[in-house]
């Protein structure tokens, strides 16, 4: 009887030494996901900063584009006119000279 | 007025219109620059426009120059030309220096620049014409170069551009003088290589 109560108690001992053997293997598991959840929310954090980085140089650029465009399009027309009393005459005078170029 | 853009030039061909009516040459000139100028603004309506003139007369004149500084008020700029008379002149030859010196002193800041420059007379100097009557035959009485007049304007005022209208013959050689001196100087290209118009001659 004793020895049978013996062989009893070294199977539940070896059990639980199992289940603790198991449970400290679940616990480091645990640990390790736990671990590995925070990188990647780091990694999402890092990922989104440079997102936003690049749609800020996006919006830069876009910017200097629109200045260079603008800039392009801008136009100093300006004139430099003899005033003197030879350009008084009609332009009858011209339309002969013309007329006899043409001659 | 033919006008043909791109984003970043404008290329301009203007054609004066010589049976215009009986008026003085002054006049229609002044009436040619009006509608050149409406005209751009209308033709590119997202283009900023900025208009500016120098006139210029002769050495003796009381006025040697007259100017309108660059302005994107149309408006501001017609009243000025309006204003603008032909007198005085003296001998053929004009001060076209003093002229292109005012030009140099505007302040341009646009990305593409035009010059038209309209004259029924050459400067002074024997070399920039073919023997119209001309007090200072020598050239320039204050001693002034062509070379670093239209050099100025090329590289400091940066102007892309610079026409000039014939009104007679006899600024055809002043014309070709300036243009082979500039493509000398500046540009370092053949005179064959670029168009030119029968009334606008592109110096540059």
């Amino acid at each position: 009887m004793k020895v049978e109560n013996d062989k009893l108690k070294s199977t539940k001992e070896a059990k639980v030494t199992t289940l603790r053997k198991e449970l400290d293997r679940l616990n480091r598991e645990n640990d390790k996901l736990k671990e590995h959840k925070t990188l990647s929310e780091t990694e999402r954090r890092r990922l989104s900063r440079l997102e936003h980085q690049a749609e800020v140089n996006t919006q830069k650029r876009m910017e200097e584009i629109k200045k260079l465009v603008l800039k392009g399009q801008t136009l100093d027309l300006a004139f430099l006119v003899d005033a003197t009393g030879s350009m008084q005459v009609y332009s009858l005078t011209v339309l002969k000279e013309k007329c006899n170029q043409h001659e | 007025m033919k006008c043909d853009a791109s984003w970043t030039e404008f290329n301009i061909l203007v054609d004066v219109d010589w049976l215009c009516c009986v008026q003085s040459i002054i006049n229609m000139v002044k009436e040619q620059i009006k509608e050149m100028a409406a005209g751009v603004g209308k033709a590119y309506p997202d283009v900023k426009l900025r208009v500016a003139f120098v006139a210029y007369r002769d050495y003796e004149d009381d006025l040697v120059t007259e100017r309108c500084e660059f302005t994107d008020h149309l408006s501001t700029f017609i009243k000025a030309l309006s204003e603008l008379h032909a007198i005085g002149g003296g001998d053929a030859g004009e001060d076209v220096f003093s002229g292109l010196q005012g030009i140099a002193s505007l302040n341009w800041t646009s990305q593409n620049r035009l010059l038209f420059h309209i004259a029924d007379a050459p400067c002074h100097g024997r070399r920039f014409h073919n023997g119209v009557s001309d007090e200072f035959p020598r050239g320039d009485m204050h001693g002034r170069r062509i070379e670093d007049l239209l050099s100025s304007l090329r590289t400091d005022c940066k102007i892309t551009k610079y026409f000039f209208c014939h009104l007679n013959k006899s600024t055809e050689r002043w014309c070709k003088s300036s243009r082979t001196l500039m493509l000398k100087l500046v540009i370092g290209f053949s005179t064959n290589s670029f168009p030119t118009s029968t009334k606008f001659h592109m110096l540059w």
